[in-house]
């Protein structure tokens, strides 16, 4: 995909922050939480449609956006083709890693130069759309199943627990691969948890103050509102905060459906709140967790120039059954399997 | 001052030397570690998309590149030691390369300073800013001033998996024939990698010694990666005195461009 670019100006930040819009969002890279999926009706099937992007230059956009923006993303152009030139750079770069092959690496990096920089001006132009409209997923859930499809990637994943697999598929080619997820013996392990952000400390000029929005009427749902205005300085990175001061206002509106990515919870505050907003450890609400988050502006204002941006996620088309499609978790009768886990 | 006063006096100064040099903790400020790392990779990349002029040039050297072996000393000299045990270090790291030789050899074999800390688990630490904007000369050399920060950036990235070893093998404090754990270490931007650690055995000429595995497999859409190491975690010394590492990878981007190899890595306690 040409979101990669030779030298990293600007479609190397452009492919960072697709990534981590990538790790909070995606909601095939999280298990689905059993209790909550207790406090669903069994019978219920839940699906929706989200979309997590970076707006670049604040203020946040108003929460009932989704219709236009999902319009939006759905008539974005083609990204440019740069295989060739990418791939050149690949070699490239590759050659040049090496003390014995890198006196070759520069006349390849010249050879491919001129090419991608009329290719890179290409990229940075549409690079540039795809991120102001962002990523769209499509999403269902029934009881602890899982469906997600990202267009964008032509990519989707299928969690059973019952069968104990996740299938990933390849949309565009109409293949699956099957990995095997953690059975209970396994679990029966210890595992330990440690972050490279552990010891970064969070010191609050102004700790996180709460405010009741009120109620609006998003996507056909009933939805309350609370917005969260905070200040500190972080000791060093943690997700979305560089070290330095951070000025965050948050917007959040939630429906009462059960998340069925997370469980019922406290509100998070003080310090949780704030690692959670720099670096989500999911989708899920920070203000009632394990209700349907319905749309989220968090915006950060730090000290560098690229630190003014808004994370958005908001979700519609919200729907849910009595009736379990069981197709819909399933892996298409089309595919065929490319290998296993 | 009576002479039992005097003794009181002298105790209390010696103990508090001994603490402060870390004696204590069986870590000496002015003690010397020693690490030898020998790395040896074996990798294709697609050339193919490179212009002729320059492809068959850059063939014949990934081929003369492969399976050469990379070794690496590294000497730490600890300056003082806190409290928990953690010694900052004075380092420098000299390296040499099969079929290097003349001015590249010498670059290479060049003593690179810099700093650091050895933690009291065994970890090694160096010191780095990842932010530091790169400070060149004209000859496009880092500035000595910027060096240090270079050096301790390369050597974070050589004892990546071995800081990782010992932070998994540091979970449990008594290891038995058998056992296994996981350990999820997530990064600063919030990808999690999961890694399997178990107890292979237990060295019968050294109790303290334990052999430890630890396996780990990440894949993405188009790329894959397979770490699985071997150590022996001296408990009492509190420090990994052999790792073993072999580390296979392979990408195919889709543009059509592919890479796939394996390194070996041998990291050995040499003081």
């Amino acid at each position: 995909m040409a979101l990669f670019g030779p030298h990293g100006h600007p479609s190397r930040r452009v492919f960072r922050r697709w990534v981590l819009v990538l790790i909070i969002y995606l909601p095939a890279w999280q298990q689905v939480n059993a209790a909550a999926q207790a406090e669903q009706s069994s019978a219920d099937l839940l699906a929706y449609d989200e979309i997590g992007r970076i707006h670049i230059k604040p203020p946040a956009p108003a929460p009932d956006a989704f219709t236009a923006d999902a319009a939006r993303i759905a008539f974005l152009p083609a990204l440019p083709d740069s295989k060739s030139v990418y791939a050149a750079f690949g070699a490239a770069h590759a050659l040049g890693m090496n003390p014995l092959t890198a006196i070759a690496a520069a006349p390849a990096f010249i050879a491919a130069n001129s090419a991608a920089k009329v290719n890179q001006a290409e990229i940075s132009a549409v690079s540039q759309e795809y991120l102001n409209a962002g990523v769209m997923i499509h999403a269902w859930f029934y009881r602890d199943w899982s469906h997600t499809e990202v267009p964008a990637l032509s990519a989707g994943s299928i969690t059973r627990p019952d069968l104990g697999v996740t299938y990933s598929l390849d949309l565009a080619k109409h293949i699956y691969r099957e990995k095997r997820i953690a059975s209970p013996n396994s679990l029966s392990e210890d595992t330990y948890a440690v972050s490279a952000t552990d010891d970064v400390i969070a010191t609050f000029e102004k700790s996180p103050v709460h405010t009741p929005l009120g109620t609006m009427i998003l996507g056909g749902l009933g939805a309350r509102g609370y917005k969260t205005e905070a200040t500190f300085t972080t000791s060093g990175l943690i997700g979305w905060c560089s070290a330095g001061r951070h000025v965050l206002v948050e917007i959040e509106y939630l429906a009462d459906l059960a998340d069925p990515q997370s469980r019922a919870a406290p509100a998070l505050e003080g310090s949780k709140w704030a690692r959670d907003a720099c670096m989500p450890a999911s989708a899920a609400s920070r203000r009632e967790p394990g209700r349907l988050v319905l749309f989220r502006s968090t915006a950060f204002s730090g000290q560098g120039p690229n630190e003014d941006f808004v994370n958005v996620l908001e979700r519609g088309n919200v729907r849910t059954s009595q009736r379990m499609e069981a197709f819909l978790f399933t892996v298409p009768a089309n595919f065929t399997r490319a290998d296993s886990e | 001052m009576t002479i039992s006063t005097n003794r009181l006096v002298a105790t209390l100064a010696l103990t508090t030397t001994l603490a402060s040099v870390g004696l204590a903790d069986g870590r000496l400020s002015g003690q010397t570690i020693e690490y030898e790392v020998t790395q040896t990779s074996t990798n294709k990349t697609d050339l193919s998309s490179l212009p002729a002029s320059v492809r068959a040039r850059a063939e014949q050297h990934q081929a003369a590149a492969n399976g050469k072996t990379t070794t690496t000393h590294v000497t730490m000299t600890l300056d003082s030691i806190d409290a928990d045990g953690n010694a900052h270090v004075n380092a420098k790291y000299t390296q040499s390369m099969e079929s290097i030789s003349g001015i590249a050899a010498s670059v290479l074999g060049n003593a690179h300073e810099f700093q650091g800390t050895f933690t009291a688990d065994g970890r090694f630490l160096p010191t780095f800013d990842p932010n530091a904007a790169p400070a060149t000369d004209s000859h496009g050399r880092d500035t000595a001033a910027n060096a240090p920060n270079t050096n301790g950036q390369i050597m974070q990235g050589t004892f990546a998996d071995f800081h990782t070893f010992i932070t998994g093998t540091s979970k449990r404090s008594k290891f038995k024939a058998g056992d296994a754990w996981h350990l999820a270490l997530q990064d600063a931007i919030g990808i999690t990698r999961q890694y399997d650690f178990a107890v292979m055995d237990l060295d019968s000429s050294n109790p303290s010694v334990a052999v430890i595995s630890m396996k780990g497999e990440f894949s993405g859409d188009s790329s894959a990666q397979k770490v699985t190491a071997t150590g022996h975690y001296d408990s009492a010394r509190r420090m990994l005195t052999a790792y073993h590492e072999e580390n296979g990878y392979s990408s195919s981007m889709p543009n059509g461009m592919s890479s796939s190899g394996v390194m070996v890595m041998d990291i050995k306690l040499r003081k």
